[in-house]
């Protein structure tokens, strides 16, 4: 048993559990302040992850025989939940004073469900796949209700709850037929004999089953219905966490699934995928025009982004998936920068319609350029990260165009979406910059937590956008390690 | 740092740092910005006067330098500048167009810091976008520069329909952003995964040593088309233009009816023509009628407008018909004419929206019913509006008549394009004429409304406030009265590029002609397998393909080319093997010397006067150089007419530019090749 290579997600379990008892101990005035040291914590983890000390260095190897491995693809996307968890925790400590009681525990929740993004990433084997998946959902049933006070965030809750379980029904069906047909849990071994039961129907019922599951997490049609809801209801640091982390767990989930447990299948379902992203991005982008509360619209807008994501699955090639880990990456800044301005703007008013906004470049003038930058990275506009991942996106997609013409309706689709949703994130920025009425002028304070968070966020957008080299390498050399 | 990296950084950078002065210090803002660009100008116009003198690179371009750690290595992008011919006029009519635009934003009032810092960023993403030499970044800046328009037309336009007009400019503008964007990356795809990259001089050679398979060609070049055509308002995507200029603040409406949107032409001449000649010479007949769109029905519905922001938002939807219509000639004359309009339109277009900004702010109504007299209490304003109204018409003096003069030549040459053509100058001298008359009838002239308060409070323009229209007036005559400084930098370029759109054809007429130029990238051995190839395609004769005669280069060394090509297409028909012989022969180039009009070095003026006339004794009033037909009556007899209406300016602006050098090796290259 190699201990050490779990030693990253032992730490991140051990912090939750040091932040639950250090909740029995702290005086209630302090406890806020735990959210701070578990990010100051994370931080560092962050931060070791890039030297030698970390379990992240050893590259190649595996545990728990073969079910947990850690590669390329891991390393990358434990960094990205990491500094998710961390962006969020700071979030979720400026939130503290809407959660009536138990704040420790909602950051010892955040902790404890990174700890399962940490397992996803790593997960080899369905047994693993199946467990971290649980992990993550089930905290975050919690944490989607952890305002219990408010009908919202209940009924978003149970909708989790209800459509949550299903898909994990679905999920562990699928996997039941899959290792019936195959006799494989793991995905090496599957691998292996995957192509002779690639027309074997209960095999591929279960393959299906699995996608299923998958698809709730990362909310593509047509299993985004929780997503609005649940984004308007729940906390907004956990609709954060929600959008990015979860969101990112089930990619690398379905990453490892579909092109290392079984390429040769998956090679032959391009067409579905291309139609899961086309549609999904369509029914993104078209939903959110009408939306009035943020929250709903950045709930339509993230399955537009589930979409844009599968064009890189969809392609079907290295870069294509390369493409997919920039993209999540812009998408960790720019999302998190947008959800902590609705948290500190919208702070007094119950429900977070975008007319709340007005008046906001009076108020705070670094939050409106952030929400600004935040929304025009999204919509994919030059200089900032967006940008660069649906320029990488597109040209993984148009590539393959010349072997299936599909491709090509694709990356058209996806064009439209990008028209679409100009509409509504500007409408976004209209609504800071030219609404005539502003009720409430009073200047937003902020906490340097905070302000940092935002630095960041801000810096990584352009970053990302300009100087993209480093990343993009990241990407390209996780991806190496999928077999198709 | 070289002074093109400095000219699109300076106001970049201003731009980050007006974000960080406190909102109260509006003058500062504004000083800042005029100030900046100010200082943009002057080194674009440095950049200009030097441009003779800098050393150019192996491709041709000047003043190359690349921004490190932009852009990404392992895909092929760098953020790399550089100017030739092409783009060396563009990059100094946006430096002062955004000069002139910082000088007229004194009529924003409100929120003084956000519009300073976009219009900052929109000036240097413009002047990045043209000085580009990697296509990434060259859609990169122009979408950088793209989106503060939006932002400055919602919140800062006028008029009703402002928020119609800023989602339909929005959402038009960035189908064809996003359409172009799709051709680009599919372009760049076409090259082999192993050498994939971004950079133009690039491109440029591997596609000229290995053409696009056709079907990619008719793939992308559609799209390149129909995208930029959209970011240009080609007739039937135009109707975001109007309404877009006239709902938007002057500085927004001068720099993108003048600069910006010449992006999309800028790249279907940098990138579409050059890298899928077939495609190009297939598209452009449809290319042309639909210039007649712009030119014909937009005109007509510049006549109808009765608000003078439309009216110019339509005539400039209706200029881009001109350059579309060069475009289409694939000649170098029509392609220079074409890159000649760019650059007077940008500046014609700025003046215009600048002078209707001004008035607008001294009356508070564009109407033309509402307006009138102007010309007596504005008395600046107004005789800058009528030059300005007879630079669009097309008056000798102002840079547009020579670009559209060129551009009808080069057009008249295609016979395919002569009806267009006809109708094309219809357009521009009837339909051109009449709206713009007609609006200095309306506005200027008359008496003026009598209950309107202008009539007693509209001030004329003050010393400040004249800067800007002087500036660009200045830049419409200094280059009308002297476009051999433009079209000798642009016409090597516009050369090579047609050579390239036209290359089939081109290649078969060297089969024939055999002294053609080497094109840079082309081996001996492949430009012998190519002319092989294209001249069995086009069953040897070369005319067959569309647009195809004027390419060849310089049968005679010292003369003009595109008469060295025109004498062996005309040569052609009267025997396919007299070329040949011709060529070898002595006496026949004796001969064709009297037909032409020597090479005129570029910096003495007076000097080509002499040899004008001169020659014209010689020649007994044959045509002009770059039109000379030989053999073709119907033509002289036009240009002679031509001719007579051009005066001089015109006529040194067709003639070859090449240096000594240049014209030395190409004898010596004759020589060995004739042998």
């Amino acid at each position: 048993m190699n201990l050490s290579l779990i030693s990253l997600e032992m730490s991140v379990v051990a912090l939750g559990i040091l932040v639950l008892l250090a909740d029995l101990w702290l005086p209630a005035e302090r406890k806020k302040m735990l959210g701070y040291a578990a990010a100051a914590v994370l931080g560092l983890l962050f931060l070791n992850s890039f030297t030698s000390h970390c379990s992240c260095a050893l590259i190649g190897e595996s545990a728990f025989g073969g079910m947990f491995v850690q590669d390329g693809l891991s390393v990358f996307f434990k960094r990205f939940f990491l500094l998710a968890a961390v962006l969020v925790l700071v979030l979720a400590v400026e939130f503290s004073d809407r959660i009536a009681a138990g704040v420790s525990e909602y950051y010892s929740l955040i902790v404890f469900a990174l700890a399962g993004m940490l397992f996803a990433a790593s997960a080899n084997d369905f047994a693993m796949l199946f467990v971290s998946i649980e992990l993550i959902t089930i905290t975050f049933y919690v944490l989607t209700s952890f305002t219990r006070g408010k009908v919202v965030a209940l009924e978003a809750g149970v909708k989790y709850l209800i459509l949550g379980a299903l898909s994990s029904a679905f999920m562990i069906y699928g996997i039941a037929l899959v290792w019936g047909t195959s006799g494989q849990f793991n995905f090496n071994e599957l691998a292996i004999v995957a192509g002779d039961f690639a027309s074997n129907r209960l095999f591929l019922f279960g393959v299906l089953f699995i996608l299923v599951g998958l698809g709730f997490k990362i909310a593509a049609f047509p299993l985004q219905m929780w997503t609005p809801d649940v984004y308007q209801g729940a906390p907004t640091p956990t609709t954060a966490f929600l959008a990015v982390g979860s969101k990112a767990a089930g990619f690398v989930l379905l990453l490892r699934f579909l092109f290392s447990a079984i390429p040769e299948v998956t090679a032959q379902w391009g067409n579905l995928l291309i139609v899961i992203s086309a549609v999904t991005i369509l029914y993104g982008n078209l939903c959110a025009i009408p939306q009035r509360n943020l929250k709903r619209l950045l709930g339509y807008s993230s399955i537009a982004h589930a979409g844009y994501l599968l064009l890189g699955v969809a392609a079907l090639t290295s870069a294509g998936q390369s493409a997919a880990l920039y993209y999540l990456g812009g998408y960790l800044f720019t999302t998190v920068a947008a959800f902590v301005v609705i948290a500190l703007v919208l702070r007094h008013l119950d429900s977070e319609d975008v007319s709340g906004l007005a008046g906001l470049h009076q108020r705070s003038p670094l939050l409106a350029a952030t929400l600004t930058l935040a929304m025009v990275s999204l919509a994919g506009i030059p200089p900032l990260a967006g940008f660069f991942g649906k320029f990488l996106l597109l040209k993984a997609v148009i590539e393959q165009g010349a072997n299936n013409p599909g491709y090509y309706c694709l990356a058209f689709t996806a064009l439209v979406g990008v028209v679409i949703s100009l509409y509504y994130y500007f409408g976004v920025i209209r609504a800071i910059y030219w609404s005539q009425t502003a009720p409430d002028l009073s200047p937003i304070r902020m906490s340097r937590p905070i302000q940092c968070a935002i630095g960041v966020c801000l810096a990584g957008m352009f970053w990302l956008g300009l100087f993209p080299g480093t990343v993009l390498t990241l990407a390209d050399d996780a991806v190496k390690f999928l077999k198709l | 740092m070289t002074t093109l990296t400095l000219i699109f950084l300076l106001p970049l950078l201003a731009a980050i740092t007006l974000a960080f002065v406190p909102r109260n210090f509006a003058v500062i803002m504004r000083a800042m910005a005029v100030g900046v660009t100010f200082v943009t100008m002057l080194l674009a116009v440095l950049m200009f006067w030097q441009f003779n003198g800098a050393t150019a690179d192996e491709y041709g371009y000047r003043f190359v330098s690349t921004i490190p750690g932009l852009g990404a290595e392992s895909l092929g992008i760098a953020c790399k500048l550089g100017v030739d011919g092409l783009n060396v006029g563009l990059v100094l009519m946006g430096a002062i167009v955004a000069f002139a635009a910082a000088c007229c934003s004194f009529e924003i009032k409100s929120r003084e810091k956000e519009f300073y810092i976009l219009l900052l960023t929109m000036t240097g993403g413009i002047l990045g976008a043209f000085m580009s030499l990697d296509l990434f970044f060259f859609y990169f800046f122009h979408e950088l520069a793209l989106v503060p328009t939006f932002i400055m037309i919602g919140v800062w336009g006028r008029g009703e329909r402002k928020n119609y007009a800023t989602f339909q400019i929005t959402l038009y503008l960035s189908i064809g952003a996003l359409l172009a964007l799709i051709g680009l990356i599919a372009l760049y795809l076409q090259v082999p995964a192993d050498v994939r990259t971004f950079d133009i001089p690039t491109l440029t050679r591997y596609f000229a040593d290995n053409p696009m398979a056709a079907s990619a060609q008719n793939f992308i070049f559609p799209l390149l088309l129909f995208g930029f055509g959209i970011l240009v308002s080609l007739w039937p995507f135009h109707s975001w233009a109007a309404l877009g200029y006239g709902s938007a603040p002057s500085a927004t409406a001068m720099l993108h009816a003048g600069v910006l949107k010449k992006f999309g032409l800028y790249g279907l001449i940098r990138v579409a023509l050059p890298f899928m000649p077939e495609a190009a010479q297939s598209w452009m007949q449809i290319l042309a009628w639909l210039c007649l769109g712009n030119i014909l029905y937009v005109g007509w519905v510049a006549i109808r407008q009765k608000d003078l922001n439309l009216l110019i938002g339509n005539s400039s939807v209706a200029h881009m018909g001109f350059v579309f219509l060069g475009i289409a000639s694939l000649n170098l004359i029509g392609v220079t004419g074409a890159v000649v309009i760019m650059v007077a339109h940008g500046f014609l277009a700025a003046l215009s929206f600048g002078l209707s900004g001004y008035i607008y702010n001294q009356t508070g109504t564009l109407e033309m019913s509402a307006l009138g007299g102007l010309a007596k209490k504005l008395r600046f304003i107004g005789v800058a509006l009528t030059m300005a109204a007879l630079a669009g018409c097309g008056l000798p003096g102002f840079l547009n008549f020579v670009g559209e003069v060129t551009v009808f030549f080069g057009a008249w040459q295609v016979p395919a394009l002569r009806v267009v053509t006809v109708l094309a100058v219809w357009g521009a001298l009837i339909i051109g004429a009449v709206y713009m008359l007609r609006a200095v009838r309306w506005v200027l002239h008359g008496p003026a409304q009598e209950n309107a308060t202008y009539a007693t409070n509209a001030a004329d323009a003050n010393a400040w406030r004249k800067v800007p229209h002087l500036v660009l007036l200045a830049s419409l005559l200094v280059f009308g009265f002297f476009p051999r400084l433009l079209t000798d930098k642009v016409k090597p370029v516009t050369e090579q590029i047609v050579n390239m759109a036209t290359a089939t054809s081109a290649q078969s007429l060297a089969e024939n002609a055999i002294l053609d130029r080497p094109h840079p990238g082309f081996l001996p051995q492949e430009r012998e397998s190519h002319s092989q190839l294209s001249a069995n395609a086009n069953g040897g004769d070369g005319t067959s393909g569309f647009g195809a005669k004027e390419d060849d280069q310089s049968l005679f060394p010292a003369q003009e080319p595109l008469l060295g090509a025109r004498t062996a297409m005309s040569a052609q028909t009267t025997g396919p093997e007299l070329p040949d012989k011709a060529v070898r022969a002595p006496g026949f180039m004796a001969a064709m010397r009297d037909f032409t009009i020597e090479a005129t070095p570029p910096e003495t003026f007076a000097r080509s006067r002499r040899r004008e006339e001169a020659d014209n004794v010689a020649a007994q009033g044959n045509p002009p150089p770059h039109v000379g037909g030989y053999g073709s009556e119907v033509q002289s007899a036009n240009l002679d007419s031509a001719k007579s209406l051009l005066g001089r300016e015109v006529q040194g602006e067709g003639e070859r530019s090449h240096s000594p050098q240049d014209n030395q090796s190409r004898l010596t290259s004759a020589a060995t090749r004739s042998e």
